[in-house]
């Protein structure tokens, strides 16, 4: 992901507030556009959240450089509340997507062809769809399959609802652990 | 002082997901996307152009775009690291090396840890395993993948450990009188395919700043990246892999396996016995 090499002459600086005085004297030190770094003693009471009401994330500049350094807004108590697990946008988004789309059936397919154009790009698909151990042949695009597709490939087909209306989707299985109780049971078949 | 371990340097977050192919249609779903998330606490859209949108949802970054799926945190302090860096700050700025790349706001304050590294890596986890899962369902399933990542970044504070792995390319360089002020380093680590896993990928980058010609520069930073590769040959997209879930659990754990098993991130207290 980070193949790309990344900027290393860029640093963040954490600041400490030395005097811890007032806002007001920081407003009034402002150096933006001299060309010195900002002074930022004085910034910040440390009272109300100690730990990060010392800190100051200033943007990137270059570690042997004091040009171009610029002043973050203050720190609000609301960026000091730091991670938290309690009612997390993780449960928020598990409730959306329950609410999104509902999955009314699921059942196994086999692709058994792939419709080409004459150039070889894949058009359409037949799958042969095992609704309860009877075998129905579907063709449908590529489009609505979603990803790419060979012949012997095996899909899950989805009947879903979502927004009201009912349509069918295709996914790759996922695949399964299986211990090895299970696979001679499987091996046994 | 307590004593600090590898886990309370731990800083930022990301996972990514990495297609194949570009999928431009993705686009079509960012009005849906919005639609459905818009009401979430803390959500704000940061840019959508060129088949990109960038939003910000409770405390992750969202970026989802025709190539890939990236997901990183905020960068975060701990307690413990807070508490070793204050010691040094009398001397007015410490540069924190920037190993966390453009896809974090540099511009923002540096948000505090309270619940400590392991709950802010668990709550990123989380995070990231409903927000793909829910992206996946909105755009019917996010493209075949080239590859999966999971970036943990590190900030090491080097006026009080001694970060074993920098300290050899000093005294294992026997350079005569010569101390290596200065450390930029990218290593990759490969792993063949064995059975059910894939190819894999390990990224190591250490940045240490020029002490000689910025003496407050005490910290170093260190990023680990590791990933998955499918074999290109094959089509695997995240059911592939058992779902969103199965997938950056893999990554997270298979991560950790790694950094328990080397030996990048030990370090002792100065003075002290090893800490790793």
């Amino acid at each position: 992901m980070l193949a790309e090499a990344r900027s290393a002459e860029d640093v963040v600086e954490i600041v400490e507030d030395q005097e811890a005085t007032d806002m007001q004297n920081f407003s009034s030190s402002s150096p933006t556009g001299t060309g010195e770094p900002a002074k930022l003693s004085g910034f910040i009471k440390s009272s109300v959240a100690p730990i990060v009401s010392s800190i100051l994330f200033l943007a990137p500049t270059n570690a042997l450089s004091t040009d171009h350094v610029e002043r973050t807004p203050a720190i609000t108590n609301q960026q000091t509340e730091g991670y938290t697990l309690d009612g997390s946008t993780a449960h928020k988004l598990a409730s959306i997507r329950e609410r999104y789309e509902k999955t009314l059936f699921s059942y196994p397919g086999l692709i058994v062809d792939v419709q080409r154009t004459a150039s070889g790009d894949p058009i359409s698909a037949t799958i042969l769809v095992s609704v309860d151990g009877n075998d129905h042949a579907i063709q449908r695009p590529i489009k609505q399959i979603g990803f790419e597709v060979e012949p012997n490939m095996r899909v899950i087909v989805d009947g879903i609802e979502r927004g009201g209306i009912k349509k069918i989707a295709f996914r790759i299985p996922a695949p399964v652990e299986l211990d090895e109780e299970e696979l001679d049971i499987i091996r046994d078949l | 002082m307590s004593v600090i371990e590898p886990i309370d340097c731990l800083t930022a977050l990301v996972v990514g997901f990495h297609y194949k192919k570009p999928r431009y249609s993705i686009a079509n779903s960012f009005n849906e996307i919005l639609d459905q998330i818009q009401d979430l606490p803390g959500f704000t859209v940061s840019s959508i152009h060129d088949h990109e949108l960038v939003m910000k949802v409770g405390k992750v970054k969202v970026s989802l775009s025709h190539q890939n799926l990236i997901i990183n945190s905020p960068i975060v302090i701990g307690e413990k690291l807070h508490s070793l860096i204050a010691q040094d700050v009398n001397k007015g700025k410490i540069p924190i090396p920037n190993i966390f790349g453009p896809r974090f706001d540099l511009e923002e304050p540096i948000m505090a840890q309270k619940e400590g590294p392991k709950k802010f890596r668990d709550a990123f986890i989380a995070d990231s395993i409903e927000m793909t899962r829910l992206l996946d369902k909105i755009i019917t399933g996010l493209p075949p993948l080239r590859f999966a990542g999971f970036v943990e970044y590190y900030v090491i504070p080097l006026n009080h450990v001694t970060w074993d792995i920098l300290e050899k390319f000093n005294k294992e360089a026997h350079v005569l009188d010569g101390e290596n002020t200065e450390k930029r380093s990218i290593n990759r680590y490969y792993f063949p395919k064995t059975g059910k896993l894939d190819e894999r990928c390990f990224i190591f980058h250490l940045l240490k700043q020029n002490s000689h010609n910025a003496p407050e520069a005490v910290l170093a930073g260190a990023s680990f990246d590791y990933q998955f590769m499918p074999d290109q040959q094959e089509t695997k997209n995240l059911d592939g892999y058992g779902g969103a879930e199965n997938l950056i659990k893999s990554l997270s754990t298979g991560m950790g396996q790694i950094l328990a098993r080397s030996k990048f991130i030990n370090f002792s207290l100065r003075g002290e016995n090893h800490v790793s």
